[in-house]
């Protein structure tokens, strides 16, 4: 055996070479989550003096220059199981962690359910709840404050109707409550609430944008599309109204599904226009910015 | 000259990094391919990433151990057992992925086998036909193109078989047009 074979005999241990990449895979990889940490612990003083924020999902925020402006309004898009609740509450998990202050505003799943997810990937969410910082709220459409630009002839709730009413914020928060980001699950579910009354959703989903963006928090508002999707929410004006479209794909190929995440448009800074590699792990989410998906994506 | 001193011939004059496409009958290509692996493992001294959506790792295994093949310097990619819902058995120079139409993962699980495996090593695609029947040509054709560039980035040696006359015309030559060699067997 010469010397150089020799060498790499030794240093070859091959069992351990494959634990690193199966952990590699499954997004569990130690080094990986290490480097990750330390790249988001330098990353977030810098991005927090310039106004950006992050989403401590592995990979993802290294598809953009500088992370998501601060304060903006973005679309979380995609289809029945592609992981859109599950990248928001793993972006409000980091974000809670590090002392600031989410809310998650549910007009779908309830409470409990949300904190059985977080629960799943170890996000420890009783500790969450009991450092004040994380607010989860159910809320139904009776909770949403309408009226429309015309007056009472398309109200929602005829008996909130008067002149009021138009004073009204078009949710109700806690007073004196001001979030650092806020998750409204689903924009899907609201318009689910105006149903036959599209103009009407549409000036509701106008002055909803409009109230966050006062507020001042960062936002996400999911929409639920097909897995292919051409338009990204009910009637295509919010990703107009929206600074920022992130879609998730659960995409069905062959006899398989493979999973992937785009950022279709974010305002105020640069961004990867690709779509690419993304799992759900037994820890959350990871994305793999330099991993392109193979097949068909067909969007508009 | 048999048909492995001619691939040993071929690579050989290669400087590393190469990729060379060997092309066979149906009859002569799993000797083809123990041979080669032989010959880059023992003469070599190269480690193998084997991707193999041919055979189920148990079946390979058995068949390089028959040839004598040092099984500790490969690491199969099994694309076959998973989807098949065969036993998995735990070893430690078997990834077991999803089927062979995980076209990403298999991307991923090469990326990071070619990552953390030190020293001079190959990836085996086994087979370019077999690969086919899973996966769309344009699809596969996407794949492939972004391995061999990938590896050809990296300097990692690639090795892809095929079987003569067998293979989708355009697909052929996107592959051939990325390979150094194409070595007819």
């Amino acid at each position: 055996m010469d010397e150089k074979k020799k060498k790499q005999d030794n240093i070859f241990d091959m069992a351990k070479i494959k634990a690193e990449i199966e952990n590699r895979l499954k997004g569990t990889d130690e080094t990986l989550e290490q480097k990750t940490q330390q790249t988001h612990e330098t990353l977030h003083e810098a991005k927090k003096a310039k106004k950006f924020v992050l989403t401590g999902i592995s990979g993802f925020d290294e598809l953009f220059e500088n992370g998501i402006p601060k304060g903006s309004n973005i679309l979380v898009a995609g289809g029945a199981g592609s992981g859109k609740t599950i990248f928001c509450l793993q972006t409000l998990w980091y974000h809670i962690s590090r002392g600031e202050k989410c809310f998650y505003m549910s007009f779908e799943e309830s409470e409990k359910r949300l904190l059985e997810h977080m629960e799943d990937f170890g996000w420890n969410p009783e500790k969450l709840l009991a450092s004040g910082n994380f607010k989860i709220k159910r809320y139904l459409p009776s909770d949403i404050h309408y009226v429309s630009e015309k007056g009472s002839d398309n109200a929602m709730f005829a008996k909130e109707e008067d002149s009021q009413l138009l004073q009204l914020e078009p949710i109700t928060l806690e007073e004196g409550y001001n979030p650092d980001f806020v998750v409204i699950d689903s924009l899907t579910a609201i318009a689910s609430a105006f149903m036959g009354k599209e103009g009407s959703y549409r000036f509701y989903a106008e002055r909803l944008f409009r109230f966050f963006e006062n507020m001042g928090s960062t936002n996400y508002f999911i929409t639920e599309t097909g897995q292919m999707p051409e338009t990204f929410s009910q009637t295509g004006v919010e990703e107009f109204l929206a600074d920022g479209v992130i879609v998730l794909y659960n995409i069905k190929r062959e006899n398989m599904r493979e999973r992937a995440i785009e950022v279709l448009k974010m305002r105020g800074t640069k961004h990867q226009e690709r779509i690419v590699a993304m799992k759900i792990s037994e820890k959350g989410m990871v994305v793999y910015p330099k991993q392109e998906i193979f097949g068909e994506i067909k969007t508009k | 000259m048999n048909d492995i001193e001619k691939i040993s011939k071929e690579l050989n004059n290669l400087p590393e990094g190469w990729i060379v496409m060997l092309e066979t009958s149906p009859e002569k290509m799993l000797e083809v391919s123990l041979s080669t692996i032989k010959f880059l493992s023992d003469e070599k001294n190269y480690i193998g990433i084997i991707v193999s959506a041919s055979r189920p790792q148990k079946n390979l295994i058995q068949l390089y151990e028959q040839k004598n093949i040092d099984t500790k310097k490969i690491l199969v990619l099994d694309c076959i057992s998973k989807s098949q819902s065969l036993d998995l058995e735990e070893a430690s120079n078997v990834l077991y992925l999803e089927s062979v139409s995980s076209l990403t993962n298999i991307s991923l699980a090469i990326t990071a086998s070619i990552q953390r495996i030190p020293g001079n090593k190959f990836v085996f695609i086994d087979s370019i036909n077999s690969m086919l029947i899973h996966n769309k040509p344009e699809v596969f054709a996407q794949f492939i193109h972004g391995i061999l560039t990938k590896l050809r980035i990296v300097g990692v040696n690639g090795l892809l078989i095929s079987l003569e006359n067998e293979t989708n015309k355009e697909i052929h030559a996107e592959i051939a047009q990325l390979c150094d060699r194409i070595v007819k067997i």
